[in-house]
């Protein structure tokens, strides 16, 4: 059966009105649906948060523990200069105290530019950024020992924590050994490492 | 949109009927002349977009049984039109139902084709439909809304002969197991009571013989006759038990009844109970070409549409109620949530307000203090290598140690590249997954020498390489060594130059090496 426009007229009024019934329909549902996903999201972040709540509440005491262990530990990290800001000044004091207590031939250091940083072995960084900044380090050497004697006193100046990253040692032309004048030449890359907090305003109790 | 125009055409008048949610409204006759047709005009301009139902009560009609191949939707109508095309070349109103399938053989489909001979009845009342436009939703033949009127009178029997009294004459349809098989209609002469009653013994006796002839029933079958509106008695009054019957008898008042009629006007209008039947159901087919009832398709296509645009708009405003009440008892359970958050938190509160003061929680303290006990822990220095290289230069004088390279890296595969070894320390180093799996990285050390006092003695000087190689290996720190450099390189790969007078002359290149150390990973936590 084939429908003239004569028919077309007559089923035109109602296809207008079912199309429009149609889309009315559909926007009703998908707001009152999308409403309905956006109270029951609501509800799932408030029930987390509930939970959370709970939780922290419950574990309280846990909490005051770890704090008392920990906090003494964290801003002795500060004052180290491990957390906050390079302390590039006190670094380089430290080389130069090294350099007089051992009476090496000098120390030439350059330290970069400072950056983010992700060790190549796992590490939870929590909240914190990590960051480094490259030393590199030239001193001429009586004997081969003092680079380590730099280092570990180096390290055990309880300064930020950081990491040789290489170390190159030549025998200097001409040196000569068991005199008091520098036989080798060496250098080393040091990453400082320091990590900087979270912004946050509120102090927890 | 729920009122029904039930009409029933005889040769002589028309009966029309308005019902409405199955109930007989008003009924009206018109006169078969050009003033019951001007009426009928008038009657149906009132009764606009009402479906318009038709019954033609007409002498000639067709019945047949015709078996064919069993096919089923397209196929099946295409072949049923082909089939009525063939049977009934010239006849306009024409029909074919289905009546079951044959029991043997292909099983073929068995279909009773139908048609009004002479349209005469009708044709009149049509061509007003038709050019008023009024909705005609299909045209039945009396017998063919018998079958409901059976059905709703409950009667079973295998042979059953329907004998109705209409205004223009008796009719007798017969019915094979409940399907209706063929119907014939007689003109009531002009006769008082008594004479009636004879001529329906004869006019059955001419139905039974005719059934006989057709080997739709046999000689010995005993009819069950149902006698609606014949008057009460005649049966009796007949002994049709004696004549080989077996008679059921329905009287005005009871198929008023059963009905929901006014026996006052189903006297008036015997018609009346067919017209009630067809109010209440509609037949499967029925006789009127598509192109009749195109307005009726037109008027429920629209019917339909308006219909899904209610269900559509209801559906929606239930489902949008459904929502936003689950909307509502979720908002609820929030707020309640809400309200425990904050008990909790004013919980937490008093319980925190002895702890130390600090930004960070105890979690968050914890995690930098032990990130900078890691980090602490891979604080490396060159002494193992320095020790390593130192114990097994000391067995190996000969040897003078011009440069040694130590680097922490993460990749085993690294090469004492002098421009690599400064800018590698520039860059970042990459989490590769050449690290090992405890966590550390490796240490390894790039030694530089030469044999002391070389005199050309290339054995000797490979040989005292190899004795440092084979020194270093003892030792437990470690992993491995590998000889990156020969003091001369012998390979057939590369081209090898020098020259006897060398050591004579003094001329002697010096006789350098190079080794790569890999020393074996200390574990980290």
């Amino acid at each position: 059966m084939k429908l003239t426009a004569h028919d077309w007229k007559i089923l035109r009024l109602p296809l207008g009105i079912f199309g429009t019934v149609m889309i009315l329909a559909t926007l009703m549902t998908g707001f009152a649906s999308k409403t309905q996903t956006e109270a029951f999201q609501a509800l799932q972040t408030q029930n987390g948060q509930l939970n959370q709540a709970r939780q922290r509440y419950l574990a309280s005491d846990a909490e005051r523990e770890a704090i008392v262990k920990y906090l003494p530990l964290y801003q002795q990290l500060i004052q180290q200069g491990f957390i906050g800001e390079e302390r590039r000044l006190e670094w380089i004091d430290e080389l130069r105290t090294i350099n007089q207590q051992h009476k090496l031939f000098g120390i030439t250091y350059s330290i970069g530019a400072q950056e983010a940083y992700k060790p190549p072995f796992s590490v939870n960084t929590g909240p914190f950024t990590l960051h480094r900044s490259v030393m590199e380090i030239d001193l001429a050497l009586l004997h081969e020992y003092d680079l380590l004697t730099m280092l570990n006193t180096l390290a055990a100046s309880r300064h930020a924590p950081f990491m040789v990253r290489n170390c190159v040692m030549t025998r200097l032309a001409g040196g000569v050994k068991n005199k008091f004048v520098p036989y080798l030449n060496s250098s080393c890359a040091i990453d400082w490492l320091t990590i900087s907090e979270p912004q946050r305003t509120e102090v927890k109790p | 949109m729920f009122s029904k125009l039930i009409l029933c055409a005889s040769p002589t008048r028309l009966i029309a009927g308005r019902w409405r949610f199955g109930k007989c409204l008003s009924c009206k006759v018109f006169a078969h002349d050009q003033a019951g047709f001007d009426a009928f005009r008038l009657y149906l301009l009132e009764q606009a977009h009402t479906p318009i139902y038709l019954i033609a009560d007409a002498v000639d009609e067709d019945y047949r049984i015709e078996t064919v191949p069993h096919t089923f939707g397209a196929a099946r109508s295409e072949l049923l039109a082909r089939k009525l095309g063939q049977i009934y070349r010239n006849i306009q109103y024409r029909t074919a139902q289905f009546v079951g399938r044959e029991q043997e053989k292909r099983k073929d489909d068995r279909f009773l084709f139908m048609a009004l001979n002479n349209a005469d009845c009708i044709t009149p009342w049509i061509s007003l439909i038709e050019e008023l436009q009024a909705p005609l939703a299909g045209i039945y033949l009396l017998p063919m809304v018998s079958q409901i009127v059976l059905d709703r009178l409950k009667i079973k029997a295998p042979d059953l002969l329907l004998t109705v009294r209409q205004s223009n004459g008796l009719r007798q349809t017969y019915f094979q197991n409940g399907k209706l098989r063929i119907s014939r209609m007689t003109q009531l002469p002009s006769m008082d009571d008594s004479k009636l009653t004879e001529f329906f013994l004869n006019e059955t006796e001419k139905t039974r013989l005719y059934l006989i002839s057709q080997r739709l029933i046999g000689r010995e079958t005993r009819l069950k006759l149902l006698l609606a509106g014949m008057g009460d008695g005649i049966s009796r009054h007949l002994d049709l038990e004696r004549q080989g019957f077996e008679s059921v008898e329905l009287g005005i008042e009871e198929i008023a009844k059963r009905f929901g009629l006014q026996p006052a006007a189903l006297e008036q209008f015997h018609e009346l109970m067919h017209m009630q039947a067809l109010a209440s159901r509609v037949p499967s087919v029925n006789l009127a070409p598509t192109t009749q009832t195109k307005t009726y398709f037109i008027l429920s296509l629209r019917n339909a549409i308006n219909l899904g645009s209610l269900v559509v708009l209801a559906s929606g405003i239930i489902l949008s109620a459904y929502y936003l009440l689950q909307t509502d008892d979720l908002n609820s359970q929030r707020a309640l949530a809400q309200r425990q958050t904050t008990q909790q938190e004013i919980l937490y509160g008093e319980v925190a307000k002895n702890f130390p003061k600090t930004t960070f929680s105890g979690d968050e303290l914890k995690t930098a203090v032990e990130m900078a006990q890691k980090l602490t822990g891979h604080i490396t220095t060159p002494q193992r290598l320095m020790l390593v290289v130192s114990t097994a230069l000391d067995r190996a004088p000969e040897i003078q140690l011009n440069r040694l390279r130590w680097e922490l890296t993460d990749d085993i595969d690294v090469k004492d590249d002098e421009k690599q070894a400064q800018s590698s320390a520039k860059a970042v180093a990459q989490p590769t997954a050449k690290m090992a799996g405890n966590g550390s990285l490796y240490e390894i050390g790039f030694v530089d020498g030469e044999i002391r006092n070389f005199v050309g003695d290339y054995h000797a000087a490979m040989e005292s390489v190899t004795r440092l190689v084979a020194q270093l290996k003892k030792d437990k720190t470690i992993d491995q060594v590998v000889v990156v450099q020969q003091p001369v390189n012998t390979s057939s790969l590369s081209s090898l130059q020098g020259s006897t007078l060398d050591g004579q002359a003094q001329q002697l290149p010096a006789a350098l090496f190079k080794l790569k150390v890999v020393l074996k990973q200390e574990a980290h936590s």
